[in-house]
């Protein structure tokens, strides 16, 4: 089960102990498969929270779980509120510096039986800088707060591209990958999420833009056929498809335009399998 | 193993079983009859190889070679090895090859393995066309089957051995050839085994030229036996092993490191008072395995290719007088063809794709024909077939590949296929004969044309990828011929026709790239509304002296779509004549090969016009007899004068070889 490569630390900063992941059984999940990053008791009764995330931490768009359940009856609570706050703390010339990044608040999700929520890290954890995520929880019993530090890794294949808008030069975009994440030679589900900064403390979502893929196998210099752009869906969605005709590497490239207006050209997520 | 004994013995069960109330056995086993043969003998076309009787017993020839004797055949050649048969300008499923009626596929995606290349020259008793309604024992073709029949075992009245040695040499490519056979019989027993091994190097073209990946080398082995096991039962087993390697293709991107190819079978004849019961059960196992190792390449590739056939048939013939002959057959077979494309760049995962994505047909046809004749002047006979093809994708990758183009949900097809002929024989008199026939046949499309992925045509530069969704290819053809047999001329004419609705193509696809890096776009195949394909072939032999005879045999095609555009290789105007003086123990000719420049050209195929050329041969050949045994030399001097030519029909437009002296000598003990 334990997966995990990088090392948690692990701060619990409610009034309760911290954890011992023996004491009680953990109820069977859709979640088994990924990577437990921090099982914690609550203050709340015997609830517990397990947390997940599907892989380690990386750069770019991370879909984050969260299990409640009673540590004595098994039962799970659907009834609760998260607050996700990831907050990265900067040392830049003796002087900190902090800011958050783009994320999407759990909400309960039936066909997993958790809480599901994202986050997407617009920067690797380094000498320079350290992330750290608050998990708020709330409910009409109580609430408290849990944290954690995710070591955030720089994938080999960037997920997520950054870059000022060609036509308004004090806008940063950030456009994330979301799918595919098992890419396979056919018809892959492909999907982004946009977001801009408008403050270190607020990353929103861009909806309503125009986005234009070509993927491309950059070594043989061949396209595929049949690809779906991806449309806004809201919250900072875009779903389409992309078709890989073989395997190998591909870079399917982007054009993200506003109306007349272009935002990027040129930049491509680099996929292979 | 287990599973095909069993199998076996269900079919045999049966028919064994029908054999026992029938006492009376007349008709004794064909196979001791026609063994000695080393003749080449087509379907329809009786005087059309005696002129060239002496070079057909020179079995260090390719069989290329071979088969370019037979009326209406010519060849694709795309290096020295392995040239491809094509019948009247159609080849691959328009003239499928088989081999002693098995069903057997290429695993080249390339087209660098015919069937035609699994057979030895030394192992080829005779090779039969079947276009219309001789046989029951063919496929659905547009052109004809082109059957490749091994020498068989030879059962004799008192136990011996019989063999011979052969060695040859080409001066053009430095090949050698040695090869033996070796058999024996008896009454009840008899056993053959023949092998080969050729080896030749790049062959220089008109000039002197060195044509590069023009070199090849083949091991080939085959063993059969038959058992008598009473008067009227046959069994046979045969097995064919054939090792290519280090087969340069000067006309392709690419060469082969090995193909290699496992046939075996099993057959039972069961012979009653007027009628004949033979069923097979059969394999081949074909692994094939390109390389690119030599050629200056950005990146290298892997291409192995696999096809693995088994199948079955029964055939049955009865005579019901001698003028009714009746005939039916059950044919299936099983096909799995797979090929994969592995590219490495530097630095980087490697790239994969499935060229062939593993298709799987299940192939059944049922066939009836026969044949009635009134008196000596009328003969007719029919035929019709039915066959059910379904494929199947087998590997799920290549489910996905499809998608990826376009193919949603799309694992197989389903075709029934008619197949429906008539053929007619007069002889008007004595000494003259007509014939006319008229058939409507439906092809299946070859894996490469249903299910192919980004196959590479270095012919006209696109990758060519294959369509689920065709309809089955269609013909109407007529024919008709006549021949006279006079005192010292003898000559045949035939003529022919072809319609064909649905006729398969490549077409351009400007919305597709191409995968291969430097290839001009993607064509997938379709259905053109329909092609016309039409011609004659004919020879003529005039005896001028009781032992000097002049002699000549020409073909031609002429293919159009329905806009009025050239159909991709068909072959111009041929002749060939030939002057021979032949004495009982040796012989000399020489033969002058004339061919037209073809102008009907499809451009968009990659083709250009190709000018005529002609070529001047010589060949000589003696033979001593010494009681038993005998000894046979034979000279060819080919292409005399290094003309430079380049055959319309070779791929890519690589020129074909310069001035050779060829030698051989075969030692024979009967
Ligand atoms: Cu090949
Ligand atoms: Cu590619």
């Amino acid at each position: 089960m334990n997966k995990l490569k990088f090392i948690l630390t692990l701060v619990v900063i409610t009034s309760l102990n911290s954890c011992k992941k023996e004491e009680a059984p953990t109820p069977e999940s859709p979640l088994k498969d990924m990577a437990l990053v921090l099982s914690s008791k609550t203050n709340v009764d015997a609830y517990k929270l397990d947390i997940y995330m599907m892989e380690d931490p990386f750069v770019g768009f991370n879909k984050i779980y969260i299990e409640v359940y009673d540590s004595i009856s098994g039962e799970r609570a659907s009834d609760w509120n998260f607050t996700l706050k990831p907050m990265m703390t900067m040392m830049m010339n003796g002087t900190t510096m902090q800011h958050t990044s783009p994320v999407e608040q759990p909400k309960f999700s039936k066909e997993m039986n958790a809480y599901e929520g994202a986050v997407v890290f617009i920067m690797p954890t380094s000498d320079m800088g350290v992330w750290n995520m608050d998990i708020a929880f709330e409910n009409n019993r109580g609430s408290g707060t849990l944290q954690f530090s995710p070591k955030v890794v720089e994938k080999d294949n960037p997920a997520l591209l950054s870059f000022l808008s060609a036509s308004n030069p004090d806008k940063k975009y950030f456009v994330a990958l979301l799918n595919p994440t098992k890419p396979d030679v056919g018809i892959n589900d492909f999907e982004i999420g946009i977001y801009t900064k408008e403050s270190m403390m607020s990353f929103p979502t861009v909806d309503g833009l125009e986005v234009t893929i070509a993927p491309e196998m950059p070594t043989m210099g061949h396209g595929s056929p049949d690809n779906v752009n991806p449309v806004s869906m809201g919250n900072g969605h875009y779903k389409g498809s992309v078709n890989f005709t073989m395997s190998g590497l591909w870079h399917v490239n982007l054009t993200i335009k506003d109306g007349d207006n272009m935002i990027d050209e040129g930049h491509y997520f680099a996929i292979e399998f | 193993m287990k599973t095909v004994v069993s199998f076996c013995l269900l079919w045999l069960l049966p028919l064994y079983m029908w054999a026992q109330p029938k006492a009376a056995i007349t008709a004794p086993p064909d196979s001791t009859k026609t063994y000695q043969l080393n003749e080449i003998v087509v379907s329809n076309e009786s005087i059309d190889n005696t002129l060239n009787k002496e070079d057909n017993t020179n079995t260090t020839a390719s069989v290329g070679a071979y088969l370019s004797k037979i009326g209406g055949v010519d060849v694709v050649q795309r290096g020295a090895y392995a040239a491809e048969p094509v019948y009247r300008g159609m080849a691959g499923e328009r003239a499928p090859v088989t081999i002693n009626n098995m069903k057997i596929f290429s695993a080249c995606t390339d087209k660098m393995d015919p069937v035609s290349s699994y057979v030895s020259t030394n192992n080829i008793k005779s090779i039969s066309i079947s276009k219309d309604a001789q046989n029951t024992k063919m496929t659905n073709s547009t052109a004809g089957t082109i059957t490749l029949h091994t020498k068989t075992p030879v059962f004799r009245q008192v136990g011996s051995w019989h063999g011979q040695l052969g060695a040859g040499f080409k001066s053009v490519n430095n090949e050698i050839n040695t090869q033996y056979s070796l058999g024996y019989g008896n009454k009840k027993f008899a056993f053959r085994t023949n092998a080969t091994f050729r080896k030749a190097n790049n062959y220089k073209s008109g000039g002197g030229s060195t044509v590069n990946f023009s070199q090849y080398q083949k091991n080939n082995l085959a063993i059969s036996g038959s058992y008598l096991m009473d008067d009227n039962t046959l069994l046979t087993a045969e097995y064919i092993f054939d090792l290519a390697q280090n087969v340069g293709y000067p006309a392709l991107p690419m060469d082969v490191s090995a193909a290699k190819g496992n046939i075996y079978s099993l057959a039972m004849v069961q012979y009653y008072e007027h009628s004949e019961v033979e069923a097979k059960l059969y394999g081949s196992n074909i692994f094939h395995q390109m390389d690119d190792s030599q050629r200056e390449v950005i990146m290298h590739m892997d291409m192995p290719g696999w096809s693995n056939t088994y199948g079955a048939y029964v055939n049955w013939t009865r005579d019901f007088s001698p003028n009714v002959q009746w005939n039916a057959s059950l044919d299936y077979y099983l096909s799995q063809s797979r090929a994969e494309m592995t590219m490495y760049p530097n630095n980087e995962i490697p790239m994969y794709m499935l060229t062939w994505p593993d298709v799987q047909k299940n192939d059944v046809a049922l066939s009836i024909a026969n044949t009635l004749s009134w008196g000596d002047k009328w003969e007719v006979s029919n035929t019709a077939r039915i066959e059910l093809g379904v494929n199947q994708i087998t590997d799920p990758f290549g489910i996905k590949q499809l998608e990826a183009i376009g193919y949603v949900g799309i694992s197989g097809n389903v075709l029934v296929l008619p197949f429906i002929s008539s053929h007619w024989n007069v002889n008007v008199t004595e000494k003259s004969k007509i014939n006319f026939s008229i058939k409507y046949s439906q092809r299946q499309a070859s894996v490469t044309e249903g299910f192919g992925y980004y196959l590479f045509n270095a012919q006209d530069n696109y990758d060519y990828i294959g369509n689920p969704y065709l309809k089955p290819e269609e013909a109407l053809a007529v024919e008709t011929g006549y021949g006279s047999r006079l005192k010292t001329i003898e000559w045949h004419l035939q003529v022919f026709s072809y319609y064909m609705p649905q006729y398969i193509l490549g077409e351009y696809r400007p919305e597709y790239s191409p995968m291969t890096i430097g290839a001009t776009g993607v064509k997938f195949y379709v259905n053109l509304p329909w092609a016309m394909l039409s011609g004659f072939e004919g020879n003529a032999l005039w005896q001028l002296t009781p032992n000097l005879a002049l002699g000549t045999r020409f073909q031609y095609s002429y293919g159009v779509d329905n806009d009025g555009v050239a159909l991709p290789l068909i072959p111009p105007l041929k002749n060939k004549l030939t002057l021979k003086y032949t004495k009982k123990d040796w012989g000399i000719g020489v033969q002058l090969q004339s061919v037209t420049t073809q102008n009907n050209v499809r451009y968009s195929f990659g083709e250009t016009k190709t000018p005529g050329y002609n070529l001047l041969n010589a060949q000589a050949h003696y033979s001593i007899s010494l009681g038993k045994s005998s000894l046979t030399f034979n000279v060819e001097a080919a292409n005399i004068l290094d003309t430079f030519y380049i055959d319309h029909l070779n791929f890519n437009s690589i020129p074909g070889p310069g001035r050779s002296v060829n030698f051989s000598a075969l030692f024979s003990l009967n």
